[in-house]
């Protein structure tokens, strides 16, 4: 049975995933349904109460920028962080991983070494490190976040490359004169995605509270642009004054965080029963 | 005399992407006590899945309905904690590959002795020395070393044994063997074929033998029922099956039995073609597209099964031999 | 003529453990060797130390003059495609997540880059034909064929070469028994065919005897006889030999009391290395098997045995055949 079709049997998995759609389609369309930019500031709506049947649907902040506006574009920066860094990660982590679990041996070891060596770095002042240097801007963030993010994915990755080295096929394509590239990448890697897949969805939620928590400390993402990071850490600085700013990007944060977990743990357990049902 | 094991109208159904698929079809069949049946059927055939729903073993997503009473109760559609009071002691199953039902983290002896333990109230030590007793019958040498050892330190052939001395630790009436040898040597199958006769006779037990190979069936059966499509197309006494054969299915299988004493044959016999899948709709009989002798009726009517030949013999085909 | 394989004082280790000691055999063009011996005997550390897929310890083998222990990598690859190999897991040995047509077109994607793509797509269809499969399959993925189907698959890939050697490694004894014949005379037809020659490997002795001119029986690493087929399954001289025949399934008789005694099977137990291996379940063993390892006697007309009484032991089987036919 396909993938697909056990998530699809799956209700929660399909809500789930059908919320993060809508978000994802509301966070990009949403500009051209609002008169309001993320910048302009409304001094005669100073922190307003969010109304629907006023000019500002989520309210205002303390500067009188309409929050609906800012909300969506923390959204959108949050989500192509979220991207980019996996995107990163899946690559650098998928490549490294390969390699070192087909090669095996000394250069495992070595190479496995060296990923030990680097996530025992402390992560923070790796980033502080980073942005002392170069300067805070959004591409350093997106590299910092990825360069992280792909030591776990290469573990990962190995430790399947290692499972997949055993099995017949890989030794059926040696033997037909197959090359060692050739066989890592179309035998090992094709075979590394179900596992891989379900990784980086679950990962992505991290990569978007970290993002969040390194915006908070004002390491991220740089005023007039926001992330939800940065709405909630403004937001809960107003909390009694003007609770909204915290609870409209809070919501929408864990809304998407929840989702997300719960498409990947269905994604797990589709792809996990299809294995089982081959066997 | 009641029979050890009576199945009627037997059906497993898996639910699947596109509408649930067969597996068994319909199938009857009857296990008196200390009898010995044989199921021969190819991969696909439904011969495993009707005793793993006779055990209650079918896996999430099958159903099972009709009927099957050991020694006259109904068992199917009971619960785990009821079917529990028969399965493992009274009625015990073994598999092709011994290491997927023994646990690999306990000790042999620990493994058997439980059996004892958590069935039939023994205290520990009563159930080790019976346990080591049980390793002996199956001809296990140094059986009292082997208590102590883990299932990985075993062979195949070793494990196999266990298996089969476990299942016999409460005196079962009725045995189910589902390709018991498949994955060992041809002298460690002789071997374990050997321990199962002998352990047939001393035990007054019966046996299921499952197996796709009718020549090894032969040489314990009392009966040989011929599944094919998930449904029976033959049953009959074992020199029956041998001799006088009805149906072409069966026919065919029999052409497949190596005999190393005939001369070497220019092509090796084999069946043409595919079993059937269990998704594919049953018009007229499962085995008419492979079946040399297949009239226009095998393809519109289903054979149903019938006496044929004697009252023992049942065979579903149009045209039987 | 010279033989197209020549293997010469072969020895695997895995580690202290002798997987493979000591074989010597040749193979000639449009011949097929068969090799039978029990799980953990080493026939199949034996079949891939001569395809190279494991390091071999000493010994060489000649593949049409040259010793391919010899070869550095990239020569290893591009003999790879005369030394082709079928597995004894059809499904396990088809990459998953690879269309049938694309596992067929790899062996050519590496050894004939030069062949554009739509001889490459018919040269895979004409190949699938051949195997009993329509082309229309191609673009289907292992897991919707039956097993015997995917072993189709399986010998199609190995063949699409034309290689000069193929290793079967028990490619039939995961199938039933009533598919085996289909496989087996699929890959009789392939050899008379395209002329390759073949190891074939099985504990199955009707399909040895089937596709077999020569046989070896391997007994814990060690050739223990070897003999033309029929003069192997007619007058077997090793008693190993004889309980492997004596135990295939009769279903017209019951078999009489098991050849073999039940001894510790597990290979690592045989460690004694004093005498003949098989000594501990022999019914003919004396003091010297015990002591003396045998030599590679000369029993027959191309025909030798490991057994230092091995004039007994045909005698015997000769004495016991006579006698149930007669009955």
């Amino acid at each position: 049975m396909s993938t697909v079709y056990r998530l699809r049997t799956n209700t929660g998995a399909v809500f789930a995933l059908s919320i993060i759609v809508l978000l994802i389609a509301v966070a990009l369309a949403g500009p051209w349904f609002n008169p309001n930019n993320i910048e302009s500031l409304d001094w005669a709506h100073v922190a307003a109460y969010p109304s629907l049947t006023g000019a500002h649907w989520f309210g205002t902040d303390r500067l009188g920028r309409d929050l609906y506006a800012r909300t969506l574009e923390g959204m959108r920066v949050s989500l192509a962080v979220a991207c980019v860094a996996s995107a990163i990660s899946l690559s650098v982590g998928i490549a490294y991983g390969a390699v070192a679990g087909y090669a095996g041996g000394r250069w495992d070891h070595l190479m496995m070494r060296f990923i030990e060596v680097l996530s025992g770095l402390p992560l923070i002042f790796f980033v502080i490190f980073l942005t002392v240097i170069f300067g805070r801007s959004q591409y350093l963030l997106f590299l910092a976040i990825g360069a992280i993010g792909w030591l776990t994915m290469a573990r990962i990755v190995r430790g399947q490359t290692l499972s997949i080295r055993q099995r017949e096929f890989i030794e059926a394509a040696v033997a037909s004169g197959a090359s060692t590239g050739r066989i890592i990448l179309k035998h090992v890697v094709p075979n590394l995605l179900g596992p891989v897949i379900v990784y980086a969805t679950l990962t992505i939620p991290q990569i978007i509270l970290f993002e969040s928590f390194l915006s908070f400390l004002g390491l991220g993402i740089q005023e007039p642009h926001a992330s939800l990071g940065t709405l909630i850490a403004e937001g809960a600085g107003e909390m009694e004054a003007a609770p909204w700013m915290l609870l409209v990007p809070g919501g929408v944060l864990a809304t998407l965080l929840v989702c997300l977990n719960i498409v990947g743990d269905g994604l797990r357990d589709a792809i996990v029963g299809r294995e089982s049902a081959a066997t | 005399m009641t029979p050890a094991l009576d199945i009627e109208n037997l059906s497993v159904h898996f639910a699947h992407q596109h509408g649930a698929i067969a597996a068994v079809r319909e199938a009857s069949l009857t296990v008196r006590p200390a009898e010995c049946v044989g199921i021969v059927g190819e991969s696909g055939s439904g011969k495993t899945q009707t005793f793993m729903a006779v055990m209650g073993l079918l896996s999430a997503g099958a159903r099972a309905a009709g009927s099957v009473r050991f020694e006259g109760r109904e068992i199917l559609g009971l619960r785990a904690s009821e079917l529990n009071r028969v399965r493992g002691s009274k009625l015990t199953m073994i598999f092709q590959d011994p290491m997927t039902s023994l646990t690999p983290h306990l000790k042999i002896g620990i493994q058997l002795a439980e059996v004892l333990v958590s069935h039939s109230r023994m205290s520990w030590r009563e159930a080790e020395t019976a346990a080591l007793r049980a390793l002996e019958r199956v001809r296990v040498p140094e059986a009292r070393r082997r208590l102590r050892q883990y299932p990985h330190e075993l062979s195949g052939g070793m494990r196999q044994r266990v298996m089969i001395a476990m299942s016999l630790l409460c005196e079962p009436k009725l045995l189910i063997a589902d390709e018991p040898t498949t994955a060992l040597d041809v002298t460690v199958q002789a071997e374990i074929m050997d321990i199962l006769r002998v352990m047939r006779q001393e035990s007054r037990m019966a046996i299921v033998l499952i197996s796709h190979d009718l020549g090894l069936v032969a040489g314990l059966a009392d009966r040989i029922v011929v599944m094919y499509g998930g449904r029976v197309v033959e049953s009959a006494g074992a020199a029956d099956i041998l001799e006088r054969a009805v149906h072409p299915y069966t026919a065919e299988l029999l052409k497949c039995v190596p005999d190393l004493r005939r001369p070497r044959l220019e092509r090796m016999p084999s069946l043409a073609g595919q079993a059937p899948s269990a998704s594919s709709a049953e018009v007229g009989c499962a085995f008419a597209p492979r079946c040399p002798l297949a009239g226009e009726r095998c393809l519109s009517e289903r054979p149903l099964l019938r006496h044929i030949g004697g009252a023992a013999h049942q065979a579903a085909c149009h045209y039987p031999l | 003529m010279n033989p197209l394989l020549s293997v010469k004082n072969l020895v695997v280790h895995f580690g202290a453990f002798p997987a493979v000691q000591d074989v010597t055999f040749d193979l000639r063009q449009g011949e097929t060797v068969g090799l039978v011996g029990e799980s953990g005997s080493g026939k199949s550390t034996l079949a891939r130390a001569i395809l190279r897929l494991i390091p071999a310890t000493s010994g060489s083998i000649f593949v049409g003059g040259d010793d391919l222990l010899s070869c550095r990598s990239a020569e290893l690859r591009r003999r790879r495609r005369d030394l082709q190999m079928v597995f004894q897991d059809p499904l396990a040995s088809l990459n998953p997540r690879m269309s049938v047509g694309t596992a067929l077109a790899e062996p050519l994607k590496i050894h004939e880059p030069s062949l554009s793509a739509p001889l490459r797509a018919a040269r895979v269809a004409e190949m699938l034909e051949r195997v009993g499969l329509s082309p229309g399959m191609a673009g289907r993925f292992p897991h919707e064929f039956s097993g015997g189907q995917c072993q189709r698959i399986g010998i199609a890939r190995a063949m699409i070469l034309r290689p000069k050697l193929l290793v079967c490694d028990e490619p039939v004894s995961s199938l039933d028994v009533s598919i085996q014949g289909q496989i087996v005379n699929l890959l009789a037809d392939l050899q008379k065919e395209l002329g390759t020659a073949m190891l074939f490997i099985s504990h199955n002795l009707a399909v040895i005897r089937h596709l077999s001119h020569r046989v070896l029986v391997i007994y814990r690493g060690k050739l223990v006889e070897t003999a033309d087929c029929d003069e192997l399954f007619a007058a077997p001289a090793h008693p190993y030999t004889q309980a492997l025949l004596a135990a295939v399934p009769d279903p017209t008789r019951v078999p009489a009391a098991t050849p073999i005694a039940a001894v510790d099977e597990t290979p690592a137990a045989a460690a004694g290395t004093g005498g003949c291996a098989f000594a501990g379940h022999c019914a003919y063993a004396q003091d010297q098997c015990r002591q003396i390892v045998p030599p590679l006697d000369e029993v027959g007309l191309r025909h030798a045995a490991t057994c230092h009484r091995w004039r007994e032991v045909v005698y015997s089987w000769r004495h016991e055949a006579r006698n149930s036919g007669s009955r």
